[in-house]
């Protein structure tokens, strides 16, 4: 096994991790009947 | 680099492990409440496991006073007219903050659009037992005509299973939702009961997309290239348009859908001994005439005052604050100013002291 090449790999899993939990806290709303109507 | 089979074990063993450390953090500090003492989540909700953990872990040692309610107990109108650092100026906060000094621990459950169909179903996810102590704030706009029925009478449908069978049939929408309505509920639904790191991370995404994505892409524009002064116009007017439905002249029907639910929350509330306090929320008096038609504004606060009798005993209390404050506490209809906020809290521990001692 090539350790560089494996924590290079390592780091671009971290990457890809915190990318996806971006896409968690910004994306919109996946229910599309969740909330039906706001008031305010 | 890319070819090598040492690459892509790598990302694969870091993916898993991440993945696998989030949900073991967050299937440890969930239960303990770390992210309820930590962050204000009230005033919006996302799934109905997210509420069973708020419900269950925000106080896990003792029972809440449970403060049930729409937009009056959260801070969007307080976002909406811009006031700086609205979350710490909220009703609920404020009770909450005052409650706590003299320990007794609150929890809000009031959200925006909230309706009284979701207030049922949220007091079944209560359970509530005898002992406990509640809060409700009733909104004139939760009796409106157009929640008298069908699909609008529920904002929530995560929490419609809650529901009784026969209040479940009246919410049926007269067409069927499309298939990808179905699909993207079913799946929003199945990851939130078994993935805590969706749930949390659809929970703690209101704490900026709040009272709505729309609002804070909006707001998040003005820091950058300056409040548009000729919209706030119109954000006005087209907000009187919409709630001029709220109080068109119409009397409260018994078997509407408003009054069918907190038929059942009382009577819920009387099988059980709990300590629960009603309040029909302050209105804006500016509002009466223009917009809230008079003659049915008085009509129907005396229907509610004979509705809500037979109920009213050594346990239920009910208060009708409609003209409690004048027009200057208010920002709009009925969401009260800071310093209205703040004289709301102050009468309302007052009048939960007065109930707790009788």
């Amino acid at each position: 096994m090539n350790k560089k090449d494996f924590l290079k790999g390592l780091g671009l899993g971290a990457v890809l991790f915190v990318l996806f939990l971006a896409i968690l806290f910004f994306s919109g709303d996946l229910s599309a009947s969740k909330f039906i109507y706001v008031d305010f | 680099m890319f070819s090598s089979k040492s690459f892509w074990l790598g990302v694969f063993i870091s993916l898993l492990g991440l993945f696998l450390a989030a949900e073991a953090l967050l299937r440890v500090t969930v239960p303990a409440g770390f992210w309820y003492r930590h962050l204000d989540v009230s005033g919006d909700m996302t799934s109905l496991p997210e509420i069973r953990d708020r419900i269950k872990y925000s106080h896990p040692l003792e029972r809440p006073l449970f403060l049930l309610g729409d937009s009056i107990l959260g801070a969007s109108s307080l976002i909406e007219h811009r006031v700086p650092q609205a979350r710490s100026k909220t009703l609920s906060r404020v009770l909450v903050s005052r409650l706590g000094a003299r320990n007794q621990y609150a929890l809000s459950l009031g959200s925006d659009g909230n309706l009284l169909t979701d207030i049922l179903a949220l007091n079944t996810e209560i359970q509530p037992q005898p002992g406990d102590r509640l809060l409700l704030l009733l909104n004139f706009r939760m009796f409106a005509e157009e929640f008298a029925d069908g699909p609008k009478a529920l904002s929530r449908y995560f929490l419609k299973a809650d529901l009784p069978d026969e209040i479940q049939n009246r919410l049926q929408p007269s067409s069927p939702p499309s298939q990808e309505t179905q699909l993207s509920d079913g799946l929003c639904d199945l990851m939130s009961r078994h993935w805590f790191l969706f749930r949390e991370t659809q929970m703690m995404k209101t704490l900026w997309y709040y009272p709505s994505q729309k609002d804070f892409y909006q707001h998040l524009l003005e820091t950058v290239v300056g409040a548009n002064v000729d919209q706030a116009d119109m954000v006005e007017a087209a907000l009187k348009q919409k709630i001029a439905t709220y109080y068109q002249p119409y009397l409260w029907d018994k078997n509407a859908l408003p009054l069918v639910c907190l038929q059942k929350i009382l009577a819920s509330w009387a099988e059980n001994h709990v300590h629960a306090t009603v309040v029909l929320s302050p209105q804006n008096p500016k509002f009466l005439g223009p917009y809230l038609d008079r003659p049915s504004f008085k009509k129907n606060r005396v229907l509610l005052a004979r509705f809500m009798k037979p109920y009213v005993s050594t346990n239920i209390h009910y208060e009708d604050w409609a003209d409690h404050y004048p027009a200057k506490m208010f920002l709009d209809h009925c969401h009260l100013t800071v310093e209205g906020n703040e004289q709301y809290a102050a009468d309302l521990i007052r009048l939960l002291e007065g109930d707790k001692n009788e």
